[in-house]
């Protein structure tokens, strides 16, 4: 993962260790479970599109 | 009646909740606002899914919709600066464990500490996977840009860490935290 980190300078050891933790704040949020508010939303769209859609199949005009 | 195809990129949607989530937050530094800013982006990317080019990067193609509508709402809503002096950050200076192992929640600190901006970039390029190319296309700028804006934020978050940049790492920690301990020193005494 880290090639240089075995004789790195401290510079490129703290740079490292920035990106390993970098990747922990994207992570920790990554691997949550999404809010059920999130899902519901996707799942009104769809039913509004399919809604909208059967309302143009149906459309008389 | 028509046959939703398969590979309908709106089905691919929630396949990218979580990956928004950790963006928008890294970018918000908050949970609800974070939610929220998640929420305007999915409702965006359904009304303008023909808009998406089917066959190219569809998390890249949501994570530039989030940025862009945070962008415009922070335009809009100037929000005043939590820390306008600077007060905070001071209190800031940390030095790694004995072990030479920077403390998670210090590094957290630093990186609320940063400019939207800085933390997008180390995000984009140092966490979540998208190249300096792809990252530089999200965020509207040339890839040198995005390559400078990178090592300046990662300069940044070093000083934000009483870190120096670009000499001994250690020794700029020993400064730094002899000048914290002469203040609280002073407090004592």
């Amino acid at each position: 993962m880290y090639p240089v980190m075995a004789d790195s300078t401290p510079k490129s050891r703290i740079m490292g260790q920035i990106d390993e933790n970098l990747k922990q704040i994207y992570n920790e949020t990554l691997n949550e479970q999404v809010p059920d508010k999130l899902l519901q939303l996707l799942e009104q769209l769809r039913r509004k599109s399919g809604q909208a859609a059967a309302d143009d199949d149906r459309d008389p005009s | 009646m028509m046959c939703a195809r398969s590979s309908e990129p709106r089905d691919e949607l929630v396949k990218h909740l979580a990956p928004l989530r950790a963006f928008a937050f890294s970018l918000t530094r908050n949970m609800a606002a974070a939610d929220d800013l998640v929420q305007d982006t999915i409702v965006k990317a359904w009304t303008n899914i023909d808009k998406f080019t089917e066959g190219t990067n569809l998390k890249a193609w949501l994570f530039t919709i989030l940025r862009n509508t945070f962008y415009s709402s922070v335009r809009k809503h100037r929000r005043e600066v939590a820390d306008p002096d600077g007060i905070h950050a001071q209190s800031l200076f940390v030095k790694p464990d004995h072990d030479g192992r920077l403390a998670y929640r210090d590094f957290q600190r630093a990186f609320d500490q940063l400019s939207p901006e800085h933390r997008e970039v180390l995000i984009l390029i140092g966490a979540s996977g998208f190249s300096y190319e792809e990252s530089a296309t999200m965020m509207g700028v040339a890839v040198g840009t995005a390559k400078s804006r990178t090592s300046r934020a990662r300069k940044r978050l070093s000083e934000l860490m009483g870190l120096a940049d670009g000499e001994d790492a250690f020794s700029g920690v020993d400064q730094a935290s002899v000048a914290v301990m002469g203040r609280s020193g002073m407090q004592a005494a």
